[in-house]
C-alpha cells in the first residue's frame, strides 16, 4: 500500500471516525483504524463492535493495499502536520511510514486480518433529507436514558412512513416526540427501528459534514442499521426490545395553557436554578392570573425567584420540575419565538412545545417533581 | 464537638440468649448457643455466659462450639422476636433522648449532651436506663458513659455483664492506657501484629509512641490511631445517623448450584433489604450483589438505577440481572448477599411511564408493611421467595444466622 492525500482532507476524515475508536484497549486492534487504498480511493474505518464508521476520499494511489494504524496517534500527528501532501507507505511487519514535507514517522501497525470485518451494506430502504434526520436527533437525543438496566430506553425509536417521519425518546421521566410530514423516498412499508444513543451522536456529526441539503440513505438487516451519507457510512448494531407504548403517556387534558417568551423563560430558569437543591434540581413554577413565577430554594445556599408576565386566566397552580429537564428542551428549539406550557395539575405530566415550528411538530412531556 | 459531650454506649448482655431465656425460663442457667444447625457449617450467633465458660463465642464455627460444649442447648434462633425486643429497648432509649443511634440489633449510642437538668449526670441517667430496661423487658444490659463514642464503647465492654462504667471527663486517656491494643475498635488482625512488632501492646504504648512516629510509620492512619488512643472520636457524632447502605446476606447450610434456590434466596434477601429501606424512609440508587462460591472466591457487582427505589420487585430484578451476569451455572455458591447503596431520603421525581403502576405498588407495600409490623416479617411474603410445597414457617435454609 502506498498513497498520498492532502493533510486537510485526511484530518477531517480522521476526526469523524475518532468517536468510534475504542478507548479501552481490551481488544487492541479496535484502537486502530483500517486503511484501504484501491485505485484512486482511500477508505478508513473504525469500530468498537457496537458501531462502525467508514469514509472514503480520493487520493493518489501508487500501490493498492491495506493496513491498520493506531487511530489516536495518527490523529495527533495529522493535527500537527503542515497543510501539505501526506504520503503513506506500508512497510514490513505491518509498520506504516508517513512522510509530510521534511517530517517522517514510522508507526507500529497491526495485521489487517485482525480488524473485524464490517458487514456488507444491503439495499437502500429509505432516503431522507439530512436536515430532517438531524432535526429529529437533536430534539430527542437528550431524553434518552443512560441507565443500562433499562436498555430499551438506551436509544430513540425512529418511525418512518412513506409520507411522514417521527422520532421518540424517553428516560422514564420525560419524553421527546418529534413528528413531521416529510416524504420518505423509496419507502413502501411502515418501519420502526430503535437507534442506540451513541450511533445517533456519531450520525449527527456525519450529517453535519454532508450539509443540510444532502440526503441520507438508510438500510437495515437483521442485526444492523446502515446510514450512508456523503461518501461515509455508519453501521450500528440494532437495539432490540420493546419500546414503551408512548402514545399512552401523551397528555390529553392539559387545559391550563400559558405562552411564554422562550428566551425570557430560559433566562429566568437559568438564574433561579443557581439556588436550586443540587441533588434534586427541583424548581417550583407558580401560575397565577397574569403571572408565572419560578422559585428555588436550597438548604445550603438560599432561595431565588423570578416573575414573568403572562396571559393566564385559569385558576392558580403550583408544580415542581427538574430545571435541567426544562433547560434541555429550551436549549434545542433555537433562538427567539415562544413556548407553550400546557399543564393539568401538580401531579400530572406537563407538556411543552414551541408555539411556532415549521418542519416539525415537537412535543416534550415532563413529569413533575414532588414539592 | 466539645469536651462536654455526654455519650452512652448501651450493649445488651447475651441478647439473643437472654430473649430465649425470657421466652423459655427453663433455659436459665444452662449453656445455650444460638446459631446455625450444630451439624452444619454455620456459625454461632450468640452464646450464654455459661456456654462462654467453655470457650464458645459468637462468630465461631458452630461445629467447634459443639466440640467445646457438647451438652449445650442449641437453638436456631427467632429473629423476629429479637427484633421485637430490640424495638422495645429502642423505645426505652428514646424516652431518655431523641438522639439514639441503634448501631445493631443489640447496641446503641445515646447522646445525652444537654439533658443533665432532666436526668442528672451521666451516671444517674445510665443507672436509671439499666433499671428501666430490666424492669420493662427483663433484659440485662451494660453501659459505658464518657465524652466520646469510642471510650463509651470500650467502657461498656469493660463493664460487662450487667455493669455500668463512667469515665470522668479528662480521664479518657488514663482509662484506655492499660488496655491491650486489641480492645480498640479498628485494630484487628492486620494492624495488631504490626504494632506488636514495634513493641506496642497497650493503648498506653500507643500514646507514648507519639503522633510524629505514628504518622511517619502509618501516614494518615497513624494520626487516626493516635487520636483514638487518646479517646477522641474520629467523626463528629451525627444526630440520628442514616445508614450508608443496607444489606442482607445468607450462607447456605450446604453449597448450592440450584438456580431456583439461588433465585428464591435473592428474592427473600431483596424483600428484607426493601423492608429495611422503607423502615428508614430511604430509597436506594444503587443495588449490589455479593456472591461467594465453594472455593471462597467472593465477587461483588452493582448497578445504578435511574430512579431510586424501595420496592422489593425492583431490587430483586436488578439483583437477579447482576446474578445472571456473574454466576456460571453449575458453580456451587456458599453465600449470597443483596445490598442497597447510595441511599436518599425520597424520590422527588415522578415517573412518566409507570405512574399508575407505581401508585399501585406503593399501596401494596404499605399494606405489606402494616401486616408485618403486626405479625412479623414472615406473615406475608412474595411467592417466589418461598420453597415449593413448603409452608413459610417451615423454612429451613435461610434462618437468621449471624448478627447484623
Amino acid at each position: 500500500m502506498e498513497f498520498s492525500v492532502d493533510r486537510d482532507s485526511l484530518l477531517k476524515e480522521l476526526s469523524l471516525t475518532q468517536g468510534v475508536v475504542e478507548r479501552k484497549t481490551t481488544i487492541p486492534i479496535l484502537a486502530n483504524l483500517l486503511i484501504e487504498a484501491v485505485e484512486s480511493t482511500v477508505r478508513i474505518s473504525a469500530t468498537d463492535l457496537e458501531l462502525a464508521v467508514s469514509s472514503s476520499f480520493p487520493a493518489k494511489v501508487k500501490q493498492s493495499g491495506s493496513g491498520t494504524i493506531p487511530a489516536k496517534r495518527l490523529l495527533e500527528i495529522a493535527r500537527t502536520l503542515p497543510a501539505a501532501d501526506v504520503r503513506f507507505k506500508l512497510l514490513e511487519n505491518h509498520w506504516v511510514q508517513l512522510n509530510c514535507q521534511r517530517s517522517s514517522f514510522k508507526l507500529v501497525g497491526m495485521a489487517r486480518d485482525n480488524f473485524p470485518a464490517l458487514p456488507a451494506v444491503p439495499k437502500t430502504i429509505a432516503t431522507l433529507p439530512c436536515r430532517v434526520l438531524t432535526g429529529m436527533i437533536n430534539r430527542t437525543i437528550f431524553s434518552i436514558s443512560n441507565e443500562e438496566s433499562r436498555y430499551t430506553l438506551n436509544g430513540a425509536l425512529l418511525v418512518l412512513k412513506p409520507e411522514s417521519v417521527a422520532m421518540v425518546a424517553t428516560d422514564g421521566h420525560r419524553l421527546s416526540l418529534v413528528e413531521g410530514d416529510v416524504e420518505v423516498g423509496g419507502l413502501k412499508n411502515e418501519l420502526h427501528v430503535l437507534i442506540p444513543k451513541k450511533a445517533m451522536g456519531e450520525l449527527v456529526k456525519l450529517l453535519a459534514e454532508a450539509g443540510e441539503e444532502a440526503t441520507v440513505e438508510f438500510s437495515k438487516d437483521e442485526n444492523h442499521l446502515y446510514f450512508s451519507v456523503g461518501g461515509r457510512l455508519l453501521v450500528s448494531r440494532v437495539l432490540t426490545g420493546q419500546f414503551p407504548n408512548y402514545d399512552a403517556v401523551l397528555p390529553r387534558e392539559n387545559k391550563r395553557v400559558v405562552e411564554l417568551d422562550k428566551d425570557q423563560f430560559t433566562a429566568a430558569v437559568r438564574r433561579v436554578a443557581l439556588l436550586a437543591d443540587e441533588r434534586s434540581r427541583a424548581i417550583k413554577v407558580q401560575l397565577d392570573s397574569g403571572k408565572l413565577e419560578v422559585y428555588s430554594s436550597s438548604g445550603d445556599y438560599g432561595e431565588a425567584n423570578e416573575a414573568i408576565e403572562v396571559k393566564y386566566t385559569d385558576s392558580p397552580m403550583q408544580i415542581g420540575f427538574n430545571y435541567q429537564y426544562l433547560l434541555d428542551f429550551l436549549g434545542v428549539i433555537g433562538e427567539g419565538g415562544s413556548v407553550r406550557m400546557e399543564l393539568k395539575d401538580e401531579q400530572s405530566a406537563g407538556q411543552l412545545r414551541p408555539a411556532d415550528e415549521k418542519i416539525f411538530r415537537y412535543r416534550y412531556i415532563v413529569m413533575p417533581m414532588r414539592i | 464537638m466539645t469536651a462536654t459531650q455526654s455519650i452512652l454506649h448501651v450493649d445488651m448482655d447475651a441478647f439473643f440468649v437472654s430473649v430465649e431465656e425470657i421466652e423459655d425460663p427453663s433455659l436459665k442457667g444452662k449453656a445455650v448457643i444460638v446459631g446455625a444447625d450444630p451439624d452444619g457449617r454455620g456459625v454461632v450467633a450468640a452464646a450464654s455466659y455459661e456456654a462462654r465458660k467453655f470457650g464458645v463465642h459468637s462468630a465461631m464455627p458452630i461445629r467447634t462450639a459443639k466440640k467445646l460444649c457438647p451438652n449445650a442447648v442449641f437453638l436456631r434462633g427467632h429473629y423476629e422476636k429479637y427484633r421485637q425486643y430490640s424495638e422495645k429497648v429502642g423505645r426505652i432509649f428514646e424516652s431518655f433522648t431523641p438522639q439514639v443511634e441503634m448501631v445493631s440489633i443489640d447496641e446503641a449510642y445515646l447522646d445525652l449532651t444537654g439533658t443533665e437538668r432532666l436526668h442528672g449526670g451521666p451516671l444517674r441517667a445510665a443507672d436509671r436506663l439499666v433499671r428501666s430496661v430490666k424492669e420493662r423487658t427483663g433484659l440485662n444490659c451494660s453501659v459505658g458513659a464518657s465524652t466520646s463514642r469510642l471510650v463509651s464503647k470500650i467502657a461498656s465492654d469493660q463493664a460487662k455483664p450487667h455493669g455500668l462504667l463512667w469515665i470522668l471527663p479528662g480521664y479518657e486517656a488514663r482509662f484506655l492506657a492499660p488496655l491491650p491494643i486489641r480492645r480498640m475498635p479498628g485494630i484487628g488482625k492486620v494492624t495488631e501484629p504490626e504494632l506488636l512488632s514495634l513493641g506496642i501492646s497497650s493503648i498506653g504504648d500507643l500514646q507514648h509512641f507519639g503522633l510524629g512516629h505514628l504518622r511517619e510509620r502509618f501516614g494518615k492512619y497513624g494520626e487516626w490511631l493516635y487520636r483514638k488512643a487518646l479517646g477522641k472520636d474520629i467523626e463528629a457524632y451525627a444526630y440520628s445517623e442514616e445508614p450508608k447502605s443496607i444489606s442482607h446476606e445468607t450462607t447456605f447450610d450446604e453449597d448450592t448450584a440450584d438456580a431456583e434456590e439461588l433465585e428464591r434466596t435473592l428474592s427473600w434477601l431483596s424483600e428484607r433489604v426493601a423492608l429495611r429501606l422503607r423502615e428508614h424512609g430511604l430509597f436506594a440508587r444503587t443495588i449490589g450483589l455479593k456472591l461467594r462460591n465453594a472455593a471462597f472466591k467472593t465477587i461483588t457487582r452493582d448497578v445504578s438505577l435511574g430512579e431510586p427505589t424501595h420496592f422489593d420487585s425492583v431490587i430483586f430484578e436488578n439483583a437477579l440481572r447482576l446474578f445472571e451476569g456473574s454466576w456460571n451455572p453449575g458453580d456451587k455458591i456458599r453465600l449470597v448477599g443483596v445490598r442497597a447503596m447510595n441511599l436518599e431520603r425520597a424520590s422527588f421525581q415522578w415517573g412518566l411511564l409507570d405512574a399508575g403502576e407505581r401508585a399501585k405498588r406503593e399501596r401494596a407495600v404499605e399494606a405489606v408493611d402494616k401486616l408485618r409490623a403486626k405479625f412479623g416479617f414472615e406473615a406475608i411474603q412474595v411467592a417466589r421467595s418461598l420453597e415449593p410445597g413448603c409452608e413459610p414457617k417451615a423454612r429451613k435454609t435461610r434462618r437468621f444466622l449471624g448478627r447484623e
